[in-house]
């Protein structure tokens, strides 16, 4: 089997390329935002082409003349471009935001959990299992007993009911 | 490079995001019917039990998990009872005895829970009385032939007995398994002691 050629170490993958261009740039998906931050912290040529893109991006961002361009995409440009108030997040309060959410999605989580996913109780005893048994037996005996009496009885008032009052009420007619 | 000296906005949109998707599973969790109290077919007794403990005799309160342990334990031996128990979440039953200064407490506690139950989503199936004894029986039911819930209320001037059933119900297999059981009166409790297999 051939071994694999090596890479030249100061040669990046294409698909590396294209995620450093793509955070540049601005338009990269969380995913290769995240890989590409990870490899960058370890690998010094990722981080110097990175900032080299970066700073591509800047200069051509600043070198398009807004008015040649068309409206839409003068409107794209306009989520990027620097602004001039101070932000409603200032870049510290970032970290202070995004950690806030996360505990707070974690603590409902947990919450929910514990309060709506019931705990498997696992820790009856024999003798309690046996006197749960006997419990549940007794209860659909009692049940089945209660129903069978009501049933005599409200034949017993169906009779009445088809039988005895159509009778008496015919009987009131000739007297 | 550091995330978090990214432009606002894109990591804004990402944890507003993934806010929404912590949101919407905890709304799932949210939206089961996690809870046998919030079950339409589950009967407050806490006002019955109130008014009445120093007549209580004797309670069942057997709960979804020991249902599925007894049915476990069954399921060798009495496989359609074990079947009846896997479809049961609640059974509970509460006998009370009176004396002389409690008789009106019988009627009006049944009283007062069958006026409470009328507003709820229960059905009457009969209503019986017979020499001083009256039997309700009540259920509920959301589609056909599936009994969801079963209530009997009965008494008479010494003694009142509620059953609640909350489950999938058949009622044709109840009546086969309740009539091999007959195996004697619910064990008695003295007032204050604690069932084991109770829960308050």
């Amino acid at each position: 089997m051939k071994d694999k050629p090596k890479r030249r170490p100061d040669i990046l993958s294409p698909v590396m390329e294209e995620r450093i261009l793509a955070v540049a740039y601005g338009d990269a998906s969380l995913w290769d935002k995240l890989i590409v931050f990870q490899v960058s912290r370890r690998s010094v040529k990722v981080q110097k082409a990175l900032d080299q893109a970066r700073e591509t991006a800047r200069l051509t961002r600043t070198r398009i003349a807004e008015v040649r361009c068309p409206d839409t995409v003068s409107t794209y440009l306009e989520r990027y471009r620097e602004p001039e108030a101070p932000l409603m997040f200032p870049g510290n309060w970032i970290r202070v935001f995004t950690g806030t959410v996360g505990v707070m999605a974690a603590a409902t989580i947990a919450v929910m959990f514990n309060v709506f996913v019931e705990p498997a109780d696992d820790n009856l005893t024999q003798e309690q299992i046996e006197l749960a048994t006997l419990e549940a037996k007794q209860s659909l005996a009692l049940i089945q007993q209660l129903m069978q009496d009501v049933a005599g009885d409200a034949s017993k008032q169906a009779i009445v009911d088809y039988t005895a009052k159509p009778l008496n009420e015919t009987l009131d007619e000739y007297f | 490079m550091n995330i978090f000296n990214m432009k606002p906005y894109p990591l804004l949109k990402s944890c507003l995001l993934a806010l929404g998707i912590f949101g919407s599973a905890a709304a799932s969790l949210h939206a089961q019917p996690a809870s046998l109290l919030e079950n339409p077919g589950y009967l407050h007794l806490d006002e019955v039990l109130e008014n009445n403990q120093q007549y209580l005799k004797t309670e069942v309160y057997l709960k979804q998990y020991i249902l599925r342990m007894v049915a476990r334990v069954a399921a060798a031996e009495e496989p359609e009872f074990a079947q009846m128990l896997n479809s049961i979440q609640l059974i509970r039953v509460m006998t009370f005895e009176y004396d002389q200064s409690g008789a009106d407490n019988a009627e009006d506690s049944a009283n007062k829970l069958l006026s409470h139950m009328n507003t709820g989503m229960w059905d009457t199936l009969v209503r019986s009385r017979d020499e001083g004894n009256t039997v309700n029986i009540s259920m509920q039911s959301n589609q056909e032939d599936i009994i969801n819930a079963l209530a009997v209320v009965t008494w008479n001037e010494e003694s009142m007995t509620v059953v609640n059933l909350v489950g999938e119900i058949d009622l044709d297999m109840l009546a086969r398994l309740g009539e091999q059981f007959d195996i004697g009166p619910l064990q008695e409790y003295p007032a204050g002691e604690q069932n084991p297999t109770t829960e308050g």
